[in-house]
């Protein structure tokens, strides 16, 4: 559950302010890079009315992408769900004798367990991102989307890399560290049979794919191996190549406050005499795209700007959410996946709204955790307390007496509820203490002539 | 098939078809394209941008005693990337020489497509330092634009890059040389 992950997580105050923080500061990188574009909302409007018309015409886009990519030389395969996702993966391996991959970053591959199922069909995969890297040497998950090693510190950094990479042991400096990464992911680019790699945006009018990254390792990755496996959710599509204008714009600037990645990589055509792979994956998006209400969701562009200005997020880390995708968007996303092994993530907010603030594609973000909230709830998937203390309320508000005495009760309960810690909100500050009159007195006082 | 059974859940599941959205205004908008900004944008994105007026120049501030590699026109490098084979053998390369087409003012990013690139599609990437070269002229606004421009892809591979490749995976601190480039390098020549 969130709020005992969560728990955990604070239970490390320097580490959690730490971490609020420095997301924040990329809150606010984000924030100056949105003012310098007077368009800016323009721009997220565009966005928002491309993703819409794409999904309400997503069958024809998937036909169109995938015609014109099999014409450009591209072998286009689809998967219903993870598990034919990793089978199609691993069968092109398979058949060509791979055993070493290097992979780039792909949320996708992350829901579908690529990495376990390769592995145990003897497929060294090695992550190429280097806080995906990190992640992977320590056998976790990623705990943000963009920055996938946020949770950790650098010298918890400096002890993974000692212990995989023989660095020495106390090193701390990021410089030092990316460095002995470099040098070592090098190694596997020059040596890897293949190069499976995400996609973030796929074009129906050109059939053609692009990818971005800051580090250039799809592109070491996919330009060195002779093949590359490029796997993609099938809401990925946008119609035309011009709109690439709009979503380019957005990504960046949303994600880290950088005008744009590095490396936007237009893959079109495999090189001359080498091979190209695109998978297509539904694994519950159709299903997602049939809710009216969560439809939206499917517009999401991973730029994860409403992780880094979620209140609840950014004090209790990616890890205590119980999906991979954690922050707001992947807490709409996680019910449709499994509503019972998901049904407390809808729950890790204040609704604040700020996600659908910041949100480039415009998703409705708090609402639909709202609307989430509600199916939870009908479900029966709130426990015993709070259906129990919402009838309380209900009778004690139907009753103007009892109303009165409790509202008297509680001036009373406030400095009790202080001292003895009684809820977690007393846990890490104290309730404000009541004003001296009820309501109700200073209105008959204002009432008197 | 997979194939038929997606799109069947697809066509079922997706809303009645709402209109594409008119993109006339942001591509129409008035920007201007100098090389001001776009020399002001490459400094904040950790590239250097330079001028010359013949690929001459740009030659003699290559550093000597280097594998260069180039594929701009008049500027040969140490390292012929079309005598090269197999692109794994350009993992030597310190500093490729590519010519750009155009560059882009709002974020830095200069377009490179495969016939720039020679043979290699990984030699911008895999080399320690990247030059790039193009006119002073082939400058435009933004990535509207640049798309304007770009028109239907006429080439297997192309790339926006803007500046050298860099991390923050670690604590957030800013590194630049992560896998590719260690440093960009943008000369326009007048």
């Amino acid at each position: 559950m969130h709020p005992a992950a969560a728990r955990e997580f604070l239970s490390d105050p320097a580490r959690a302010a730490w971490h609020d923080q420095t997301l924040w500061m990329v809150r606010v990188k984000r924030d100056r890079m949105a003012a310098r574009v007077p368009e800016w909302e323009q721009l997220r409007e565009a966005a928002s009315r491309i993703k819409e018309h794409t999904l309400s015409r997503l069958a024809e886009y998937l036909e169109e992408f995938s015609a014109r990519a099999e014409a450009n030389g591209v072998r286009v395969h689809w998967a219903a769900d993870a598990e034919e996702h990793n089978r199609i993966v691993h069968g092109i391996l398979a058949a060509r004798g791979v055993t070493r991959m290097v992979k780039s970053k792909s949320m996708l591959t992350e829901e579908c367990h690529l990495n376990p199922y390769l592995e145990a069909r003897g497929i060294e995969v090695v992550d190429t991102d280097l806080g995906e890297r990190i992640v992977q040497f320590k056998n976790e998950p990623p705990s943000h989307i963009v920055m996938p090693a946020i949770h950790l510190k650098r010298a918890e950094v400096g002890a993974v890399f000692h212990e995989h990479l023989g660095t020495p042991a106390g090193m701390e400096d990021a410089q030092e560290l990316a460095e002995a990464a470099r040098q070592h992911l090098r190694g596997h680019f020059l040596g890897a049979q293949a190069a499976l790699t995400g996609v973030n945006f796929a074009i129906a009018e050109t059939g053609g794919f692009v990818v971005c990254t800051n580090e250039g390792n799809a592109d070491m990755g996919a330009h060195l191996a002779p093949v590359h496996i490029a796997c993609m959710g099938i809401e990925k599509l946008i119609p035309k190549a011009e709109h690439l204008g709009v979503f380019l714009r957005l990504l960046a600037r949303s994600a880290t406050g950088q005008p744009s990645t590095v490396f936007s990589s237009h893959f079109l055509k495999p090189r001359p005499g080498r091979e190209t792979h695109l998978v297509l994956v539904d694994n519950g998006r159709s299903r997602q795209l049939a809710r009216a209400d969560f439809r939206k969701s499917l517009a999401c562009i991973r730029c994860a700007a409403c992780f880094n200005t979620c209140p609840v997020y950014r004090r209790s880390g990616g890890h205590s959410y119980s999906w991979l995708i954690s922050g707001p968007i992947g807490s709409i996303l996680a019910p449709n996946v499994d509503k019972k092994a998901h049904s407390d993530m809808p729950f890790a907010s204040t609704l604040c709204g700020s996600c659908t603030a910041v949100c480039p594609v415009k998703i409705d973000i708090h609402a639909q955790l709202l609307k989430w909230r509600q199916e939870v709830v009908a479900a029966g998937g709130s426990g015993r307390a709070k259906p129990l203390l919402m009838r309380l309320t209900a009778f004690v508000l139907r009753r103007p007496a009892l109303y009165r005495l409790g509202g008297a009760l509680m001036r009373l309960a406030g400095p009790l509820a202080n001292l003895l810690r009684l809820d977690p909100w007393t846990r890490h500050r104290d309730l404000p203490p009541p004003p001296a009159r009820t309501f109700h007195q200073s209105l008959r006082d204002k009432s008197k002539p | 098939m997979s194939r038929d059974r997606i799109l069947q859940a697809v066509r079922a599941a997706q809303p009645e078809a709402l209109p594409m959205p008119d993109m006339a205004e942001l591509r129409g908008m008035a920007r201007e394209a100098s090389a001001e900004a776009f020399a002001a944008t490459l400094a904040l994105i950790g590239a250097e941008c330079r001028r010359a007026a013949s690929p001459g120049e740009i030659a003699a501030a290559l550093p000597a005693g280097q594998v260069i590699a180039s594929t701009v026109p008049g500027l040969p490098g140490t390292l012929d990337p079309f005598a090269v084979s197999d692109p794994h053998d350009l993992r030597g390369v310190d500093t490729a020489v590519v010519p750009g087409r155009f560059g882009v003012c709002e974020n830095g990013a200069v377009w490179l497509d495969e016939g720039a690139l020679g043979p290699h599609r990984v030699l911008p990437f895999i080399a320690q330092h990247l030059v790039l070269v193009l006119p002073a002229r082939e400058l435009v606004a933004s990535m509207h634009d640049a798309y304007a421009r770009l028109g239907a892809p006429d080439t297997g591979f192309g790339v926006f890059i803007a500046g050298p490749s860099k991390t923050a995976d670690i604590e957030q601190c800013l590194v630049i040389g992560a896998h590719g480039a260690r440093s960009c390098t943008v000369w326009l020549l007048d």
